[in-house]
Order: C-alpha cells, then sequence, then structure tokens
C-alpha cells in the first residue's frame, strides 16, 4: 500500500503540470528576421505548418505548395517588437527552435551588441541558430525558401551545412560565433551573406526565386566593418575557414587548356616575425586536391597541375588579402592572433589608434599540395 | 544484516564527487568567470597549490581522527566546550550549504525551463525528498549517489564531447591580460570549491573502513578537473566575455549540445545531473547538522532533520531575489566558506600537532 502511495505521488510529480505544452497549441518560430529602420527594430518570424515540415510517403503529389507563414511587428527594441507580435498571434509562440537568424545590413552597421543582449538575455532563443546578414527585403526572402515544395527545413537557410559540403563557398555560422565579433576585442567573423536569385531555377516557365549565399560581412567588435564578395574570399577560404570541405580552382595550362581542381580541406598555420614596427606574417597551407576537370586533348600531369594550383593559391591569398587589408578588415584573422600570441605588441600598436592590422605584412607564402587523385579518369603524373 | 552494512570507500568517494562536484562543476563557475575572465582557468590551476597543501593537511587530520567523529575527537582531547563550539558552527555551516543548493537549484529550474511552476513546488519537492534521503540515513545517500553518479558522468563526458565542434582553444589566450589581482580572486573563488574536500573527515566515521592517502588523492585530481572542464569549455565556445555575463555557464553548455540533424536540443539531460548533485549535496549537508548532535531517541532525529526541511522550503523559494541571492553568495558566502573552511583545517591539525606532544611528553614523563 505505501509503495503504491509513493509510486502515486511519484507519477503525479514527473508530469510537469504548470509547464505543459502541447505541439498543436504553440506556434513554432523557425526563421528570425530582424531589419532596423530608422531607430526602430523591425521583426519578421517565419512560422511553419507542421504537416509541411516531414514529408509523408505518398504525398508527393508536387501540387501542395510549401506554407510558409511570415508575421511583422515593429517596436523600440528586440523584446518589444517580439512583444507586439502577441496579440494577434492566437496562441502561444515558441522561439527555442528557431534555426536561422537573418539580420539586415542596416542593424549589422548599428544595433549589433543590443540585438543579441535582447535576443540572448531573454533565454527563449538559443545560441545554435545558423546567423545570416542581408541587403535584401527580408519578408522575400523568407517567402523563398524551398526548392522543389520540400521541406522549408531542407534548405540553405536552416540547413547551410549540407550545400556547404558540396560547395565550400561562405562558411555558415552560428549565433554563438556571432556573439565573438561582438565581444572579443580583437576577432573578425565572417558571416554569411544571402541573397534570392531567380535566375537559376524555373518551374512551369515561370522562374524562382531561391536563396543563395552571395559574400560575408565582416563582423569585428559588435560592428559590420565591409563586405566581401564570395570571389574575392579565396584567400580566406585556403587560410581562414575553419573546415572547408572542398572547393574548386580552375587554370589553365601552358597550352592553354582549362583544368579544375577540387581542394580539399586546408590546414593553414601563421607565424608572425616583429621587427622594428613591421610584423611579418608567414602562412603555410597544408592541402589536398582531386582533379576533376581536364580540357580533352590535354597532355598536362600532375606535376604541372601542382605547379600552377600552388601559385594560383598564394597569389589568391596575397590579392585578397591586400585588396581586404585597404578596407581594413582582417579576413585571415591576423589581428586577432597577434593578440592572442603577442598580446605585448597588440597592445603597444593598438595604442596608436590604427588598427594593429595595418602593420601587418604577407611574408611568406608557403602552399604545401597533394593531389590526391584525378577522380574517373588517368592522368600521367609526369 | 544488510542494513549494518556500513557504506564502502568507493561509495564515500561517488558521494563526494556528486555533493562536491556540484560546487566546482556547476555553483562557483560563475564566480570565477565574473572575477578572472580569460584567466579563470589559470586561476583553478593556480588554486592546486593551496589545495594541495589543504590535501595535505586533510590527510594528516583524517590519519589522526579516522573512525571518530570530529567533534567526538575535540571532546576527548580538549573538553565539552571547544566540541560545543564546534558542533554549533557546523551545523550551521551545513545548514547554509544545504540552503545554498536549494536556492540556486531552484532558481535556475524557474528560469530555464518551469516559469509557470510555482517555485515552492519545485523546492517542496526537492525537500521531500532530501528529507527522506537524509532521515535515512548515511547508507540511503551514499548507494544511491553510486547509482546517480555513472550515468551523470557519462553525461558529462557527453556534452564535452559533442560541443567539440563549437570549441575553439585558442580563445583561452591571452593569459595574464589584465594582471595578477583578477587571477588571484579567481583563485579565491575556486578554492572555496575544492576546499570542501574537507567534507569528507565528516563521512569518514560512517564508513566501513578509514580512508587512505591515495584516496584524497584520487580526490584532489578529481576535483581540479571538474572544475578546469566547464570552466575552459565555457571559455573555448562562447568567449570569456560573454561566458561571464550569463547566470549559469555549466548550463548554456548543455542548452548548445545537440548531434546530427534530427535531434537539437538534448539540455533536458542536464536537470539529471544538476538535480542529483544537489539531492545529494542537501541530503548529505541535513545529514551531517544532524551527526553533529546526539539524540536519545531516533525519533528525535527525524523531528530536527523535519524542522531543517520545513525551514528550508520558504528560504529556498522566496527569501531572496536572485540578484541579491549572487551578490549575497559573491559578497559573503563563497568568501566566508573559505575562511571557516580554512581555519577549520588549520586548527584542527594544529590541535592535533598540540594532543601528540601531550601524549608524547607524558609517554616521556612516565
Amino acid at each position: 500500500m505505501r509503495n503504491v502511495i509513493v509510486f502515486l505521488i511519484m507519477i503525479t510529480m514527473l508530469t510537469g503540470c504548470w509547464d505543459l505544452k502541447e505541439v498543436q497549441t504553440v506556434n513554432f518560430v523557425t526563421a528570425l528576421g530582424i531589419d532596423y529602420v530608422k531607430d526602430h527594430y523591425v521583426i519578421y518570424a517565419q512560422l511553419l505548418d507542421f504537416s509541411k515540415i516531414s514529408k509523408q510517403e505518398g504525398a508527393s503529389s508536387g501540387i501542395e505548395k510549401s506554407d510558409t507563414w511570415i508575421g511583422k511587428a515593429e517596436g523600440g527594441t528586440i523584446s518589444e517588437a517580439l512583444n507586439h507580435m502577441y496579440p494577434s498571434s492566437q496562441q502561444q509562440t515558441l522561439w527555442t527552435h528557431v534555426k536561422a537568424i537573418v539580420m539586415s545590413k542596416a542593424l549589422l552597421d548599428k544595433e549589433l551588441p543590443d540585438t543579441l543582449n535582447g535576443l540572448l538575455r531573454s533565454r527563449d532563443l538559443r545560441y545554435t541558430p545558423w546567423v545570416f546578414g542581408t541587403e535584401q527585403d527580408i519578408s522575400k526572402l523568407f517567402s523563398s525558401v524551398a526548392l522543389l515544395n520540400q521541406s522549408s527545413l531542407n534548405s540553405e537557410l536552416m540547413d547551410p551545412e549540407e550545400l556547404y559540403k558540396q560547395y565550400s563557398s561562405v562558411e555558415p555560422q552560428r549565433l554563438l560565433k556571432l556573439v565573438n565579433g561582438v565581444k572579443e576585442p580583437a576577432a573578425s567573423l565572417l558571416l554569411p551573406s544571402i541573397t534570392v536569385t531567380d535566375s537559376v531555377w524555373e518551374n512551369d516557365n515561370k522562374p524562382q526565386s531561391l536563396i543563395k549565399l552571395n559574400g560575408v560581412y565582416v563582423i569585428s567588435r559588435g560592428k559590420n566593418r565591409g563586405f566581401i564578395d564570395q570571389k574575392q574570399l579565396n584567400g580566406a577560404r585556403w587560410v581562414s575557414y575553419k573546415y572547408m570541405h572542398k572547393y574548386p580552382l580552375r587554370f589553365e595550362t601552358k597550352e592553354g587548356k582549362k583544368v579544375v581542381i577540387n581542394v580539399i580541406h586546408p590546414v593553414s598555420t601563421v607565424k608572425l616575425r616583429i621587427a622594428n614596427d613591421n610584423i611579418q606574417a608567414n602562412i603555410n597551407v597544408r592541402v589536398r586536391a582531386n582533379v576533376v576537370d581536364i580540357d580533352a586533348g590535354s597532355r598536362v600531369t600532375a606535376v604541372e597541375i601542382k605547379q600552377i594550383a600552388k601559385q594560383m593559391m598564394e597569389k589568391q591569398i596575397r590579392t585578397d588579402y591586400e585588396s581586404a587589408k585597404a578596407n581594413n578588415l582582417d579576413i585571415y584573422k591576423l589581428d586577432d592572433f597577434l593578440y592572442r600570441m603577442h598580446n605585448r605588441e597588440w597592445q603597444k600598436y593598438r595604442s596608436n589608434e590604427h588598427d594593429a592590422l595595418s602593420k601587418i605584412n604577407l611574408g611568406e607564402v608557403n602552399i604545401d599540395l597533394r593531389v590526391t587523385h584525378s577522380t574517373s579518369y588517368k592522368l600521367s603524373n609526369s | 544484516m544488510l542494513s549494518t552494512l556500513k557504506p564502502t570507500i568507493s561509495q564515500a568517494i561517488m558521494t563526494i564527487m556528486l555533493t562536491v562536484g556540484i560546487t566546482n562543476h556547476v555553483f562557483i563557475i560563475p564566480a570565477i568567470l565574473q572575477s578572472a575572465l580569460r584567466d579563470a582557468w589559470v586561476a583553478v590551476l593556480l588554486s592546486g597549490i593551496p589545495f594541495a597543501i589543504y590535501t595535505g593537511l586533510l590527510i594528516y587530520i583524517s590519519s589522526h581522527t579516522r573512525n571518530m567523529r570530529l567533534h567526538e575527537w575535540l571532546e576527548v582531547y580538549f573538553g565539552k566546550i571547544p566540541s560545543y563550539v564546534f558542533r554549533v558552527i557546523f551545523t550551521l555551516f551545513f545548514f547554509t550549504v544545504a540552503w545554498f543548493s536549494l536556492f540556486d537549484t531552484v532558481m535556475w529550474t524557474k528560469v530555464s525551463f518551469m516559469p509557470f511552476t510555482p517555485v515552492i513546488v519545485t523546492s517542496l519537492t526537492l525537500m521531500i525528498l532530501c528529507f527522506s534521503a537524509s532521515r535515512a540515513g548515511i547508507r540511503s545517500i551514499t548507494f544511491t549517489a553510486g547509482l546517480l553518479l555513472p550515468l551523470v558522468i557519462v553525461l558529462g563526458f557527453y556534452v564535452g564531447i559533442v560541443n567539440i565542434e563549437q570549441k575553439d582553444y585558442n580563445q583561452l589566450f591571452p593569459i595574464f591580460e589584465n594582471g595578477w589581482m583578477p587571477i588571484l580572486r579567481g583563485g579565491l573563488y575556486s578554492c572555496t570549491g575544492l576546499f570542501e574536500l574537507s567534507f569528507l573527515l565528516f563521512l569518514q566515521p560512517h564508513l566501513a573502513k578509514p580512508l587512505k592517502k591515495r584516496h584524497y588523492l584520487f580526490l584532489f585530481v578529481i576535483m581540479l578537473g571538474l572544475t578546469l572542464g566547464p570552466l575552459t569549455g565555457s571559455i573555448a565556445e562562447f568567449n570569456p566575455f560573454e561566458a561571464a555575463t550569463q547566470r549559469y555557464p555549466a548550463y548554456e553548455e548543455w542548452r548548445i549540445a545537440g548531434f546530427g540533424k534530427y535531434i537539437s536540443q538534448t539540455d533536458f539531460f542536464s536537470t539529471y545531473q544538476w538535480l542529483s548533485g544537489t539531492c545529494t549535496r542537501i541530503s548529505l549537508a541535513l545529514f551531517f547538522a544532524a551527526d553533529m548532535w546526539k539524540f536519545k531517541m531516533p525519533k528525535q532525529r527525524s523531528y530536527f532533520l523535519l524542522c531543517l526541511a520545513i525551514l528550508l522550503v520558504p528560504l529556498g523559494s522566496y527569501a531572496l531575489n536572485d540578484m541579491t541571492f549572487l551578490q549575497l553568495s559573491m559578497d559573503y558566502i563563497f568568501p566566508g566558506n573559505l575562511i571557516l573552511l580554512t581555519a577549520f583545517a588549520l586548527m584542527f591539525s594544529l590541535s592535533i600537532f598540540i594532543s601528540t606532544l601531550k601524549k608524547g611528553s607524558s609517554i616521556h614523563d612516565s
């Protein structure tokens, strides 16, 4: 009898009655957009229909339209804007499942620290959503997310890692790391920039607008410091991406034939040499590559490919660095490296009111490239 | 027959790992981060030096008191009054320990995932559990700890490993950016948690065999590791500035832990860890408080525990707001504990030293 009573008490306690939530009575926000207009925040919340998230077998007739709702509200602070969304929300809104946050350029330029505080203090949001910057209209972004009427959760916005594995153009970042760009004194974060294109895919002869990543905003000390197009990110891909899966590199051989190789997972090490007001950064990149495309009739060898690829990569590292440095953008995180490993020097150059970055010049750039295979077709070695 | 079995040494070690572990692993982390920022981990490493000395003192005391309760030993060698003072102080101390753990846990539950549940419900539920455990005695507490701890450890490794993806250990540098003062302050907070290893002395009389040097050394390493783990993790995952603003840094590490595409949130596991620690800690603290006193009847002991438990429920739920609690713990509770535990170890070692001198001279005299 006593055991029965104890058991009953235990099961009543296990229910967590007050905080019980039923999934059908909650609005799950899956993506959050934040814009800053004049002096107030504009929030966009994207709701997904649950039945459209998991694709059922036999229901793929292709007629159903992907169903997303977008809410919009304004306010003087983030939480005020969120609150203004509630009166018409019909049910409780839950933010813990937000998978992506898109911030407008205007916000990144001005109000990033306040925004992060507002988002993270409330506990509603986690540190794990993917973050993006954009110059586009956010509601337009949110209404164009999925290909082939797939679940919106399988899109570049909600799940950028999948595409990144095949084509590592712009490295996706989580909110967690954006905080570094705000609070760390010398860190620079390459925040992916997102845009809409309708020139690639069409359906029933009508162009479909879909999301793509087109570059990065460099976030440092709480602010957007500038935009870099993905074409000028090669150097960053070889040197400073945390994990670059693979990215194609195209060049021409001496005989004028085109070759494409896939550069795979470069690992870079940086050494700084500091001597009289000049900091020399020596970069060593260890990397593998596969040959994926050679023009027909080419007599090029693996050794030649390796040689040209090395020169190309070194050149890209140098030119991309110089053009970023001209805008005071630390894309190889050399300033951060100086701050962490040579703090005294960093302090010294810091006090001159100039970024220490302007004192850092590239010295030796050494590429240690191994061509591992030539995919399905053979290639002679030398 | 079974009920007369005393807890084994390994059970004692597991109990201490839960009891003291939750302080070093959870409660103390915000204080260390706030005072030492990026150098927090250096502070903990350096606090290993005083902690080593302290552990030495504990080994010395332990080898002399063995299966005697500390206040009994005091009574035998120094009379009733010192023993009485000792008992009053440590009853209050263990009561504070129980209150602190209860308050922090209840508040954490409220803030993190049960905003609509009244705190009185959480604190009452917890206290019913802890009261029954402490009433049932040291055997139930240690046996339960032995059952709870393995999964706590497994989960700890789980969260450490799945978060590797988010960690950047470069963020541990530069060190000494702000000089020595922050490190010293952080080191003191770190010592507060580590010195709780002295709980072993209160546990020893109830064990089947006395503790040996190697058990203390083992726990020395474990305790340092328990503090360093979540601290370095927190700095590497977030950054020291963000980590220092967080109210529950150890729990934040759980909030970013997920694996694969379909399981993005696993922080509910942390409730198991946290509650295992808190329950063991509160039960043990109440048990120690009652253990200071001799009761004529077992019922009196139950009433004493019940009084403490009843007192703790409102104190743990509505007594303070969290900001006051945090400030109180940073300014008074942690420093107070440090002073008390240090003074305790020093004075007790000194007393033992004096008692051995007395003994020696009396042998010499005869």
